[in-house]
């Protein structure tokens, strides 16, 4: 057994615990990070899984990372480089699509097609969601104040949380209270008559969720498109150069650089306390570390149920944290082509290959799948984001054959006699043939097909029911309720133990500002 | 005929802001399109010599307060909690009765689930807090949170002193229960799947959402505005029907000084230079008014005027109000029910299966089956029917009024013979009883009491639609974009399931507008 002694130690090496680690580091204090796995990134990680093709094997896209992350860490000189992934092509149940493309006019040609009336819409509503957007935006930014708290800090934080809203004209505080609230069907109801249409942009407002199309609260994360949109950092969603693996690896070797050391294989047993204070880790070889301060990075059922005594911890918090609702939804397929799926709507090889692939035809349809799913079953007609990463990067596949990325939805971790391999493998099934009724040559072009269920993507990341976010992105799971009220501030309730996952806010996709806010809160209870 | 102010309704609300209008000194006139007044909350013969609640079977809370500011004395409306709430029967097993009395329903739920009967007083508590804060809530106007003007600052003080003093526990309960979805919530507290499945169903009555969608904790919580603490689906009985309420009010109106006036349907709010004029009714009549209120629902309202007098935006909002009435109501008129049979009895044996049921109607179809609520007023008020006789009246959902392919009378038929035969495994010999029975869907109920889409609440309730955006956030303060137009229905804040709240504080805005 070894110790050794830091100022930090942060649980984890997904890109919130790199970023937290990269930000102590840059403040002086001596970190390490510590990651069960053989490579950095958590669910933000590019693997080989069969040779010669690479697979971002989680996580897949990313348009959240705040810009100030990327200048202040200048992950650019660390390798990232973010390629655009503009169009997105939803084929039609009758052999038609319907497809959005960066140019705006051509868009709003492409919608008109369908409707004129939603053409209209279009324009309007891409400016009020950007209006929308642009004014949300701060939240992302902010640490959440404790709305039951009378201390100055807390009521200056309610004022400013307050202010982002009062500060907007009427119409867009009442429209921004709308998609706060409502499902995302519902709101797109109000906009547009296309069913297509609003069953692609609704898909946008589910992922990563346990809600369908018609479940309040959906809305919400319609938004989330947007934010990623304004911030000029990339203008869209995009895909990393080499993966998602390679925003993680960025972020790692400037953390490094930094002075941050980073340390593989290494997974947490417990966390050590001592005198009601958190004072270090210890590993599942024995080795201990020591440091004033502990942040985890994982979810807080792993965090707070599973390393930390439960004596050690306040039972209503402990009970706070078991009624949090992580509810996994979502599968991954990972494939290699030998060609390119051929589209009957789109034929032959087209721009819409560098873009994503929504399968989503109808509302009824993504609904449909989200019933499945609530009665424990994986959706036999399943929703699904599918991308082509080699056609983006060629160096992800070898040449002339392909890598495509099928995001699924929904699988739920509770299904219903729990998974096994032969349900792993009919969810495979069932994805191979949803995609080949849009693209006949689809099912024999397969080589190799990696199929990830929630309770895969659990054993192999550690995620809490295989759940990216960490939790539900629901109403009554947001701001100064996540992950647990009270406990919105990045800290715990034990001394010198503080959390920086995407299961704080603002929540999960590849962000980086829970890490990054985590550290600055860290920052003001530790002496420089 | 020159009056101060017309009333379009002659329901509860638009009874109450009648009688506030009328005792404010105005002259003021009620028009009822129907034949008898009351609207959705009427008790009618359909039958003859038994009578149903048809359409609302709780005419819901009325404080004290309102009761006196109105001189309604209490013996002529003294609604009484049921004895019985609610029976839940159990496969196999004696059925769990909910009744206002907490101890004796926890040992009622105790064979079932001794941890469940160990929560329930917890849990009364618990909702009795919540929906405590929700009634200060419902009695003032919704506070505009958008305003800086003084009043509505000190409207919102007075709002976050209110959850203020509800400790730091409690205001976290009530940030964090209103959004989530009543499955949740249910999850939390209890275990036995019957125990939860009826009662998840007070988060769904009345709304086209399932037990699992978000916001239905805040409709639970909704229900229970105005019950005594422990009186979880609770009922009041008012004897002789809820349509006793509006008889009241309209005594009140009367002797007051104000006039009702039925068979007069209004079908055009005129206006002029921006200005309500008055209105015109279907027979061709004028009357002239400068204060237009209307209890109808914000869709109904705003389609009695042209096109040209509102704002393009404005009409916009109102169309996108969500109505989506998703219940049907079956009325049976029976010649005797076995002994023992409950007043009321809730069928919905689990969570999972009222959200199966709400599946169907997100989609357009009718619920293969259905949750019911099955009560029998004749047994807690014998005058509903003639002696040894009775009236039973079913809750169903869900049943869209939006559905696929159109309402035909088979659609009505099926549902009834559905109805009749899930009756039938808790009434035993129900089928036999039989004398009538007769069947209104979302349509049938539009297009009787002009209640948009069938919706009994005039608008879902939602968190989209609740508070100072209900109906619409342009006018969640009762007036309309037309000088001398108002609302008073329950589209409007507080809305349905509280007696004549909504038509009160609308008549108190009309009042302080008239002395400024």
């Amino acid at each position: 057994m070894t110790a050794h002694r830091y100022d930090a130690i942060v649980i984890g090496g997904g890109h919130n615990g790199l970023i937290n680690a990269a930000y102590l580091a840059r403040a002086g204090k001596t970190v390490v990070v510590l990651e069960r796995r053989h490579l950095v990134g958590g669910a933000a990680v590019t693997e080989e899984i069969f040779p010669g093709f690479k697979y971002s094997v989680f996580s897949y896209v990313v348009s959240l990372l705040r810009p100030e992350i990327i200048r202040d860490l200048d992950l650019p000189r660390h390798g990232l480089e973010i390629l655009p992934l503009e169009s997105t092509v939803t084929p039609m149940l009758d052999g038609d699509y319907i497809a959005s493309w960066a140019d705006h006019d051509i868009t709003r040609r492409e919608i008109y097609r369908h409707s004129k009336r939603d053409a209209d819409a279009y324009d309007e509503y891409n400016k009020l969601m950007h209006h929308m957007a642009m004014a949300v935006k701060p939240i992302l930014a902010m640490v959440p104040p404790d709305p039951t708290s009378l201390a100055p800090s807390d009521l200056r934080g309610m004022l400013a949380f307050a202010g982002i809203f009062r500060s907007l004209p009427t119409r867009q505080f009442h429209a921004l209270y709308k998609l706060m609230t409502m499902s995302a069907g519902d709101y797109l109801d109000e906009w547009f008559e296309t069913d297509v249409l609003k069953a692609t942009k609704s898909a946008s407002g589910i992922i990563g969720t346990f809600m369908g199309p018609r479940t309040p609260g959906s809305a919400y994360v319609l938004l989330h498109h947007y934010m990623g949109e304004i911030d000029g950092a990339f203008r869209a969603w995009g895909f990393a150069k080499g993966g998602t693996g390679a925003i993680s690896e960025s972020i790692a070797s400037a953390a490094r650089e930094l002075g941050a050391e980073i340390r593989l294989n290494a997974s947490v047993a417990r966390i050590l306390v001592k005198g009601g204070r958190a004072t270090g880790v210890a590993l599942e070889n024995g080795d201990e570390f020591h440091a004033p301060v502990v942040v985890t990075s994982l979810d807080p059922k792993r965090s707070f149920l599973t390393l930390v005594e439960q004596r050690e911890l306040p039972a209503d918090f402990v009970e706070d944290v078991r009624r949090y609702k992580i509810r996994g939804s979502s599968g991954k397929v990972n494939l290699s082509l030998s060609e390119l799926p051929d589209l009957t709507c789109m034929p032959g090889l087209g721009p819409h290959h560098r873009g994503a692939i929504s399968i989503s035809p109808t509302m009824e349809y993504v609904e449909t799948a989200y019933d499945d799913a609530k009665y424990g079953h994986f959706s036999r007609e399943p929703y699904m984001d599918i991308i082509i990463p080699s056609m983006i990067d060629p160096q992800m596949a070898p040449p002339g054959k392909h890598v495509m990325s099928i995001f699924v939805q929904y699988a739920p971790s509770n299904i219903t006699g729990g998974w096994d391999a032969a349900r792993r493998e009919a969810f495979g099934d069932a994805v191979v043939n949803a995609v080949t009724r849009f693209a006949p040559n689809f099912r024999s072009s397969i080589l190799h097909r990696q199929v990830l269920t929630p309770a895969d993507i659990e054993e192999i990341t550690g995620l809490t029911e295989g759940n990216i976010f960490q939790g539900e992105l629901a109403l009554h799971q947001l701001f100064f309720l996540r992950p647990a009220p009270g406990w919105a501030k990045f800290r715990a309730p034990l001394k010198g133990l503080y959390q920086c996952g995407s299961a704080t806010h603002p929540g999960g996709g590849i962000m980086g500002a829970a890490g990054r806010l985590a550290a600055m809160e860290i920052l003001k209870d530790v002496p420089r | 005929m020159k009056y101060d102010a017309l009333v379009i309704g002659g329901g509860v609300n638009g009874l109450t802001t009648a009688a506030c209008l009328a005792h404010g000194g105005k002259k003021v006139l009620v028009a009822e399109r129907r034949a008898t007044i009351g609207g959705l909350c009427s008790t009618a013969e359909f039958h003859p010599g038994f009578r149903a609640n048809t359409c609302i079977d709780d005419p819901g809370w009325m404080p004290a307060s309102v009761m006196r500011e109105l001189g309604i004395p209490l013996q002529d409306y003294a609604p009484a909690f049921a004895p019985r709430s609610m029976t839940i029967p159990i496969d196999g097993a004696a059925p769990i009765a909910i009744t206002p009395d907490i101890a004796a329903t926890a040992d009622a739920i105790r064979p079932h689930s001794s941890r469940d009967a160990a929560r329930w007083p917890e849990f009364c508590a618990f909702i009795a807090r919540l929906s405590g804060f929700m009634e200060t809530l419902y009695a003032s106007r919704p506070p505009a949170v958008e305003s800086n003007a003084p009043a509505d600052l000190l409207t919102l003080l007075s709002v976050g002193r209110k959850l203020r003093g509800l400790g730091k526990r409690g205001m976290i309960d009530v940030i964090r229960t209103m959004p989530m979805p009543i499955a949740d919530l249910l999850d939390e507290w209890f275990e036995h799947d019957a125990l939860k499945g009826a009662l998840s169903t007070l988060g769904v009555l009345n709304v086209q959402h399932g037990p699992q969608s978000s916001g239905t904790a805040l409709v639970f919580l909704h229900n229970h505005v105005g019950l005594p603490g422990g009186c979880i689906g609770g009922r009041r009985v008012v004897a002789g029907g809820v349509g006793v309420l509006a008889s009241v009010l309209a005594g009140v109106v009367t002797r007051a000084g104000g006039e009702i006036r039925t068979n007069a349907d209004v079908s055009r709010v005129r206006v002029r230079d921006d200005r309500v004029v008055g209105v015109a009714l279907a027979s061709g009549d004028e009357i002239d008014t400068s204060i237009v209120v209307s209890s109808a629902d914000p869709r109904r309202t705003f389609s009695l005027l042209d096109a040209g007098d509102l704002d393009p935006e404005f009409l916009r909002s109102v169309d996108c109000v969500r109505m989506r009435g998703p219940q049907v109501r079956m009325h049976l008129a029976l010649s005797g029910v076995p002994p023992s049979t409950p007043a009321a009895m809730t069928v919905a044996p689990s969570v999972s299966y009222v959200e199966r049921a709400y599946d169907a109607a997100k989609h357009g179809r009718i619920a293969e089956k259905p949750w019911l609520r099955v009560l029998i007023p004749t047994l807690d008020d014998p005058s509903l029917a003639p002696a040894g006789m009775h009236a039973m009246s079913v809750h169903a959902q869900y049943a869209p009024c939006r559905l696929r392919g159109g309402w035909a009378d088979e659609h009505r038929a099926a549902l009834g013979e559905t109805i009749v035969e899930m009756v039938t495994e808790h009434v035993r010999g129900l089928r036999a009883t039989i004398l009538h029975s007769v069947v209104l869907a979302p349509p049938d109920i539009e297009a009787q009491y002009g209640a948009t889409e069938g919706s009994l609440l005039h608008g879902e309730l939602a968190l989209d639609q609740f508070l100072f955006a209900r109906p619409v956030a342009q006018s969640a303060r009762y007036a309309a974009p037309v000088e001398g137009l108002w609302l008073c229905g329950s589209g409007t804040h507080p809305g349905a399931g509280t007696a004549g709240a909504s038509g009160r504080l609308a008549a108190k805005e009309i009042l302080a507008r008239a002395r400024r």
